[in-house]
């Protein structure tokens, strides 16, 4: 085969370019600090990454709704362990009033104590979290018990329903005790029925009626403990979606990061190499490509 | 009986005939660099001899031609890569815009699509007042307008790929033309029994440029004029006929419009796009998109110019190979681009809107039903940005504090929609399979999510892009591999030119030696008077 000078320059450009387009592409790798630049660099991993990158996003986001949820039932457990201390109050009040051994007037004034510990029940009924009244149902925005004329404690809202949240792909947990629940955990007689016939037995003094209404109050305060481990439950179960998100979220991370980040040391032991190899290409380039004949005839 | 002066003839020949090739030395070593160049050499051949007596004695040497070094075939086969390569070429140009376009960056729109998934959640978390509300149509706006902008640029690089098509196929047009004015030259200067070297080199620049633009098949004749074939669709480019323009000619369809009765189709005659031919006919004639390249007779271009109503017939240039080929195929790439994205936009308007209004039953709708669901169109509904509390996250009936309805929106992230997103489809989809008093909607198993949905369309630009890539490098390998070969056979070697300077000018010297010495013998002879 003939060999002419311009293969030899051709072939020699055409090496050089290809030197450098190899640097310059772990160049462009290492200051952007990945592996994947372009879709086409990769068409498979690309999509994994951007799967990969939504999954992140969408992993913040149940965090976050885990986080909301667990303020919302620590809130919760506050009222209901309050409203159980109330309940007990209640019950000890009735003891009290039961033996006959108390005035009339002294009746009235355990029946003051009462109305306050209505009202009292009926605040914690009214807990708020962030802006929105946790026992309310669906109707968030308005304060969902009052105490009626007959010192009843009525459910005011009218719209009950379960208030949901994400905390995982595809799980969807309801977070609420709904106002029904709250007023009535028994599902017999609400609680403000009870206190108002404690009321209403201790003003007329009639205390071998309140002496019924003993276990009543006992089978509430039942309920009301029911109700504190539920949320319990509840709590326990956001937690443990907090840990596997936590985990989930290192996980994908780890992933993302094994397909698309590029090893620092790795790289730059590659590209020290390249560049050896780039300045071999430009010093031989001084020597095959000088002479000719000419050179040599004097 | 031959005499001293008959030796001055050989020797005058043999001073000729080594000047020349001096002269074909010196301008293969001028000329090393040049483009097209091919190495020419002088054939030398003795003179006929005579007879004398019983010997027949030479008379010196004759220089028969001065020839061109080239392989026919191997131009030929230079030419077809040249063509793939063309093609794979400016495909990868085109397609790494598009590449730029349909990104997959932590800022384009799969994070915009995610972004608006998670704002439905945060909705979800606090149904109640404005706050949800505002996050819900800020991401929404910024989904859609980050649509509006890909549709658009989208847009722009198909009309920039039309325009490049057409300067292309106007370089072609030209190009044959410049090769036809070769030929009648080449074929005149062969009549007079003249090497058209030089010519010859020229029109093998200018097939190399036409080869990377149409892949040609060439054919000679006898009086080397070239014909050319189009390879892909059997269509003569050029005959041998040289006194006319091309017969056929290529022009360039840049727009097509269809009212339903008639088509107005845009004409960048013979690739002109100062000039813009427009023509009406009746609808269905033809089925062109722009950037389609269509041969058309010349003289049928004649007719209609001399009455503007005899309408050329346009025929499809269906070519495979060849840079107009590679652009032809991107832009039919981008054009499968855009639907996809238009079906995004459409199955994304339609569902969320569907869930919102309970298909259409009550409630406001948050895409707007007035425009189209195209990327191009796609826009937020003008009632939902005068009243955000419009949008509603839970059920009709209730109120505030219920998240439901937006819940379920937060989840078509992951939720699996039927491939088929023709309005019919996916309206029966939603109908049987979204219940409006749990708020749920069931994946199809066959189905795909939106965030698949996106990543698809970035992979197959990707795997698109990454194939022209990787065409190139292949082809360019293909191709420096019989440049070389072609290099190897026409091209100029110094070493070697230098070796016949000095071959030559020692003979030119010798054969002056031979006059000298002959000068002498004839003083011999007349200083003997």
């Amino acid at each position: 085969m003939r060999v002419t000078h311009k293969m030899l320059t051709d072939n020699y450009l055409s090496n050089l370019n290809k030197n450098l387009a190899t640097m310059q592409k772990s160049q462009e790798q290492i200051t952007g600090f990945s592996e994947i630049l372009k879709p086409s660099d990769n068409p498979y991993e690309i999509t994994r990454i951007m799967r990969m990158n939504s999954a992140l996003k969408k992993s913040d986001q149940y965090l976050s709704n885990i986080d909301n949820s667990l303020g919302w039932l620590d809130a919760t457990d506050t009222a209901i362990r309050s409203t159980v201390s109330a309940v007990q109050r209640v019950q000890e009040l009735v003891t009290q009033g039961s033996s006959e051994t108390y005035s009339e007037s002294q009746l009235i004034m355990i029946a003051d104590e009462i109305s306050e510990i209505i009202n009292e029940v009926t605040q914690y009924g009214n807990t708020s979290y962030q802006g929105r009244y946790i026992f309310a149902g669906h109707n968030t925005i308005e304060s969902p018990f009052e105490v009626n004329a007959g010192k009843e404690i009525v459910y005011s809202g009218g719209i009950t329903g379960d208030i949901l949240t994400e905390i995982s792909p595809g799980v969807t947990v309801s977070i609420n005790i709904d106002a029904e629940d709250f007023l009535n955990p028994t599902g017999n007689v609400s609680i403000g029925e009870t206190f108002q016939k404690v009321y209403d037995a201790l003003t007329t003094g009639d205390s071998s009626t309140l002496a019924t209404y003993a276990k009543e109050i006992e089978e509430q305060m039942d309920a009301y403990l029911a109700l504190a481990s539920e949320v319990g439950a509840k709590t326990n179960r956001m937690e443990s979606a907090k840990e596997k998100n936590k985990a989930d979220t290192l996980n994908m991370t780890e992933i993302l990061s094994s397909i698309k980040d590029i090893d620092l040391a790795e790289k730059t032991v590659e590209h020290s190499a390249m560049k050896a190899v780039y300045d071999a290409t430009l010093s031989i380039g001084g020597h095959i490509l000088q002479p000719t004949l000419l050179d040599y005839l004097r | 009986m031959p005499g001293i002066f008959s030796t001055y003839n050989t020797a005058i020949k043999g001073l000729q005939a080594n000047s020349l090739a001096t002269q074909t030395a010196s301008n293969n070593i001028a000329n090393a660099a040049s483009q097209g160049y091919s190495r020419q050499r002088v054939i030398l051949q003795e003179s006929m001899p005579y007879s004398f007596s019983n010997f027949q004695i030479g008379t010196g040497v004759d220089v028969t031609n001065i020839e061109r070094v080239r392989d026919k075939y191997l131009d030929a086969q230079i030419w077809h890569e040249y063509a793939s390569y063309g093609s794979y070429k400016s495909a990868q140009y085109v397609l790494e815009q598009a590449e730029i376009i349909f990104d997959a960056e932590e800022t384009g729109l799969n994070n915009a699509l995610t972004e608006m998934w998670t704002a439905w959640s945060d909705l979800a978390e606090s149904p109640e007042g404005t706050n949800g509300r505002t996050i819900v149509l800020q991401a929404t706006e910024t989904f859609t307008s980050m649509l509006n902008q890909m549709a658009s640029q989208t847009d722009t690089l198909k009309a920039d790929t039309t325009a490049l098509i057409a300067s292309k196929t106007k370089e072609a047009n030209s190009l044959i033309n410049d090769i036809r004015e070769l030929n009648d030259q080449i074929y005149k200067m062969n009549l007079k029994g003249l090497e058209p070297n030089s010519l010859e080199d020229q029109r093998g620049v200018l097939l190399d440029k036409l080869s990377a633009i149409v892949n040609i098949n060439v054919d000679y004749d006898e009086n080397s004029k070239v014909m050319l074939t189009d390879a892909d669709t059997g269509e003569t480019l050029l005959g041998y006929e040289t006194k006319e323009e091309p017969a056929l000619k290529m022009s360039v369809i840049g727009s097509i419009k269809d009212d339903g009765t008639n088509q107005t189709i845009t004409i960048y005659r013979d690739g002109d796009t100062s000039n813009p031919v427009e023509i009406t006919i009746g609808t269905g004639t033809y089925d062109f998109s722009a950037g389609d390249v269509v041969y058309v007779e010349t003289h049928e271009w004649a007719e209609y110019d001399a009455d503007n109503t005899d309408i050329p017939s346009l025929t499809k240039a269906e070519l495979k190979e060849g840079g107009l080929a590679g652009n032809m195929e991107a832009l039919a790439k981008l054009e499968g681009y855009a639907s996809q994205l238009d079906d995004l936009a459409f199955s994304v308007a339609f569902t969320v809107n569907y869930i919102l209004t309970d298909g259409d039953t009550a409630g406001t709708p948050l895409f707007d039903t007035n425009s189209d669901f195209t990327a191009a169109d796609i826009k937020v509904n003008p009632d939902i940005q005068d009243d955000i509390t419009l949008i509603e996250a839970g059920s009709f009936t209730t109120s505030s504090g219920d998240g439901a309805r937006a819940l379920l929106i937060s989840k078509l992230n992951e939720i699996r929609l039927p491939t088929d997103v023709s309005e019919a489809n996916l309206e029966n989809y939603l109908s049987n399979n979204y219940d409006n008093s749990g708020f749920t909607l069931s994946s199809d198993p066959a189905g795909r999510s939106f965030g698949g949905f996106y990543a698809d369309i970035v992979a197959t630009v990707g795997s698109d892009t990454q194939r022209a890539s990787n065409g190139v490098i292949t082809q360019e390998a293909l191709v420096s591999a019989l440049e070389e070969r072609e290099e190897s056979i026409s091209g100029v070697s110094i070493d070697e030119e230098t070796i016949n300077l000095i071959k030559y000018s020692d003979l030119y010297a010798a054969n002056s030696k031979v006059i000298s010495t002959l000068t002498r013998m004839l003083d011999t002879v007349l200083n003997m008077v």
